[in-house]
């Protein structure tokens, strides 16, 4: 018996510091503090979950006052419910963050809990959900489903769009982002099992915990190989998959590009850093619009120069490249100082795996520095 | 109420299971350096199979299944958690006195215990006894099997505060006893199944431990830049939030340093040179903030940040004069030339700001410096 106690205590208490940890750890990203606060709620939901969850075995033993019990139960009811919510809210903005800017989206997506939260609080007097026996503990009743059903689909939903949007995804970073968001769905699914079998086990918080961990290491990950500024592949991606490329560089050819900003220093001394900032930014949205047309891998070397990989069937001309991106920078752009801006190309047709990626770099480069004297020699 | 206590212990060690997997597949060369990725992977496939056992040796314990020569998980799962201690061992070496970690004598002697551990177990009756009828009871020295392990966390304690206290810098004093704080998880979880044996304690504690150091890791490697192994931008951005919060309280000066003419140096002496001289201005910084502890980074292509409490400064432009002379020494000593030239602004900051204005300010004033020069 004792032993039971203090094995539950004991999944509420390491659940709640590997909660802890993550929660230390989430950090802080340009751009993307929505997605991070969402993550922290969804934490912190958690954790007041597994608080009410330990003082609900507690008192249900007689451990502490009774009144507890009751206190206990409703918190950890409306607890998991923002949980659930909050994971909704974080899936969505992983997948389509447009919806959220939307009039009345909180408004509308949480309208079903508003009304689940009114039916749990009126339950202590009415006794529509659950009622209190003769010793003061809880007694379930079989309504007591409609949580159970409110909390399953809504991760079904997310756990569906992510489902399909893995099946839609082209790389495997995406594939992995969205695969990751579709194990929500475990969370009903194997807890709801247990649950229904025996109320006394505390399934639900390792479950969630393990989701979460997958999910914040996945996201960590994706830091270390993104760019802060532009959200671009960084220079450490770019060196690992160049290295998987040039390996069969002899069987799938392909062409790298380098590409810099004319007189982007000029930019900077003139108009200030933020100004540059943005040209960068527009510039980054405009290169990943050419990676999902052409198939093609694009990273950040580092400065105003950016890196492209792209396979032999997918390449047309330097010009032409140059100018695609040049469209979509227009379009993009809404600052009338960068209206102007143009940007060279230095290609280099790689169909060996000799080479290292510094001399990629070099060959590209000098290529491109050709192009530059070319456009200096126009001015 | 038996029925749900194995279900439980079942239970924590399978969740245990899954995030050691998920952190194992996680670890990989990007997240650390070598020899400290070598020493995390061994260590957390070690838990892995401990766990593994852990399970085996319950299940069998309580006889949930039968098994003949079941007693053997019992007699491994003694010996990982020796050699689980020693990992760590090697583990907080590495990270504390790379130098010390590799040399032979401290290769070889550091894995005696565990051979030590290995002979008492297998061979005399001392942690475990095993009865005619192919049964394992515990031994009368069955404590001993804390003890080894105990020793190992003594001596990560010792060298770690013996490293803490030679350093002067902050920050690294910091790192030191933050990895005493994760020494501390798998310690308690020892001390708690010392009193009571069949709590599964020590797995979680260990994991938890174990998912700290991996987000330092992780952290470690978000936060720095590749080339010069500063601080990056994302880290600076993070920094800064948190430190102009708390101006009024503690004020801070904030220098930016700009490379003249970086893209000079990089057309006419090539992109090698190029990453040469910004490794040796982020010397140059590391050099001239030695005695202040100040927070430094790389801000973006040639430009760095150095962020000073205002109350250990004298003089601002101190810095200044002392970083131009580091880095023309720093020059010299790699035998470049020394026509280049940095261009410092900076800003006392004794107010909260907008992250976006202080770094326009700071900008500004760098670049009145520039156009001085000119």
């Amino acid at each position: 018996m004792i032993h039971y106690i203090l094995s539950y205590l004991i999944v509420d208490i390491s659940c709640g510091l590997f909660a802890l940890i993550l929660l230390n750890h989430v950090g802080y990203d340009y751009g993307n503090t929505y997605s991070i606060r969402t993550f922290k709620l969804m934490l912190m939901f958690f954790i007041g979950y597994l608080v009410c969850d330990a003082v609900w075995v507690l008192s249900q033993f007689h451990y502490l006052p009774v009144i507890l019990n009751r206190i206990s139960v409703i918190g950890a009811m409306i607890t998991i419910c923002l949980f659930i919510y909050s994971c909704f809210i974080y899936g969505t903005i992983q997948m389509d963050l447009q919806y959220i800017g939307v009039f009345n989206f909180h408004f509308l997506t949480s309208f079903s809990y508003n009304v689940l939260f009114v039916f749990i609080l009126t339950s202590v007097k009415t006794g529509w959900l659950f009622s209190f026996d003769e010793h003061g503990l809880v007694n379930f009743h079989y309504s007591f489903i409609i949580i159970f059903i409110v909390n399953c689909s809504y991760l079904l939903i997310i756990s569906a769009k992510a489902a399909f949007r893995a099946y839609k995804a082209k790389n495997d970073d995406d594939r992995r982002t969205y695969l990751s968001l579709t194990s929500f769905m475990l969370i009903p699914v194997l807890s709801g099992y247990f649950y229904f079998k025996d109320q006394y086990l505390p399934i639900q918080p390792p479950i969630i915990i393990c989701i979460l961990t997958l999910i914040f290491t996945l996201r960590q990950d994706h830091r270390i190989y993104s760019d802060a500024l532009t959200k671009l592949n960084n220079r450490r991606k770019l060196r690992k998959y160049c290295d998987e490329r040039l390996e069969d560089a002899q069987y799938k050819p392909f062409y790298f590009c380098m590409i810099d900003i004319d007189d982007f220093k000029s930019i900077n001394d003139t108009y200030g850093h933020h100004i540059g900032d943005e040209a960068l930014k527009i510039l980054s949205l405009a290169l990943s619009q050419l990676s999902r047309n052409k198939h093609c891998f694009v990273a950040r070397w580092g400065g105003d120069e950016f890196a492209i990989i792209i396979d032999k069937q997918f390449f047309t001309s330097p010009q032409h490249i140059c100018e695609e991106i040049q469209q979509t920078f227009y379009k993009e752009n809404t600052n009338p100082v960068l209206k102007d801006l143009t940007i060279s190309l230095g290609t280099y047709y790689v169909n060996n795996n000799q080479l290292t990626l510094e001399e990629l770099y070099k060959s590209s480069d000098h290529n491109m520095y050709i192009q530059k004297r070319a456009y200096h020699n126009k001015k | 109420m038996v029925h749900q206590y194995y279900i439980e212990y079942v239970l924590i060690n399978i969740m245990c299971l899954v995030i050691s997997i998920i952190i194992a597949s996680r670890v990989n060369s990007d997240v650390g350096n070598d020899l400290e990725v070598y020493w995390y992977h061994f260590i957390i496939s070690m838990v892995i199979l401990f766990i593994m056992t852990d399970v085996t040796s319950f299940i069998l314990k309580h006889q949930v299944i039968h098994l003949i020569n079941g007693f053997i998980f019992k007699y491994i799962r003694c010996i990982i958690s020796v050699i689980i201690a020693y990992g760590w061992f090697r583990f907080t070496l590495v990270k504390v006195n790379r130098k010390l970690a590799e040399t032979t004598i401290i290769k070889y002697t550091s894995f005696i215990p565990v051979i030590i551990t290995a002979i008492i177990v297998c061979c005399t009756d001392a942690i475990y006894k095993l009865t005619t009828d192919n049964h394992v009871i515990h031994g009368d020295y069955y404590r001993l099997q804390w003890v080894i392990p105990g020793m190992y966390f003594l001596m990560i304690v010792i060298t770690v505060i013996e490293a803490a206290r030679k350093t002067k810098s902050l920050t690294k004093k910091k790192e030191y006893y933050s990895l005493l704080l994760i020494g501390l998880g798998p310690s308690s979880g020892a001390i708690v199944s010392f009193f009571m044996d069949s709590l599964p304690v020590v797995v979680p504690a260990t994991l938890a431990s174990m998912l700290m150091i991996f987000m330092n890791l992780q952290d470690g490697r978000i936060h720095t830049d590749v080339l010069t192994s500063l601080y990056n931008r994302r880290a600076t951005d993070e920094y800064l939030i948190e430190r102009l919060a708390k101006a009024k309280m503690k004020p801070f000066i904030i220098y930016m340093i700009d490379v003249d003419n970086f893209k000079n140096i990089n057309d006419t002496l090539g992109h090698k040179n190029g990453d040469l001289v910004l490794q040796i201005v982020a010397e140059a910084m590391r050099f001239t903030t030695k005695h202040y502890d100040g927070f430094i980074a790389r801000w973006g292509g040639d430009e760095f940040i150095i962020v000073l409490d205002e109350e250990k400064v004298d003089q601002a432009e101190n810095i200044i004069n002392l970083m131009n002379y580091f880095f023309k020494y720093y020059l010299f000593q790699h035998h470049l030339s020394e026509d280049f030239s940095l261009s410092i602004g900076y800003k006392k900051c004794q107010q909260e700001l907008k992250l976006a204005e202080l770094y326009h300010q700071v900008d500004q004033e760098m670049y009145q410096q520039k156009e001085a020069k000119k």
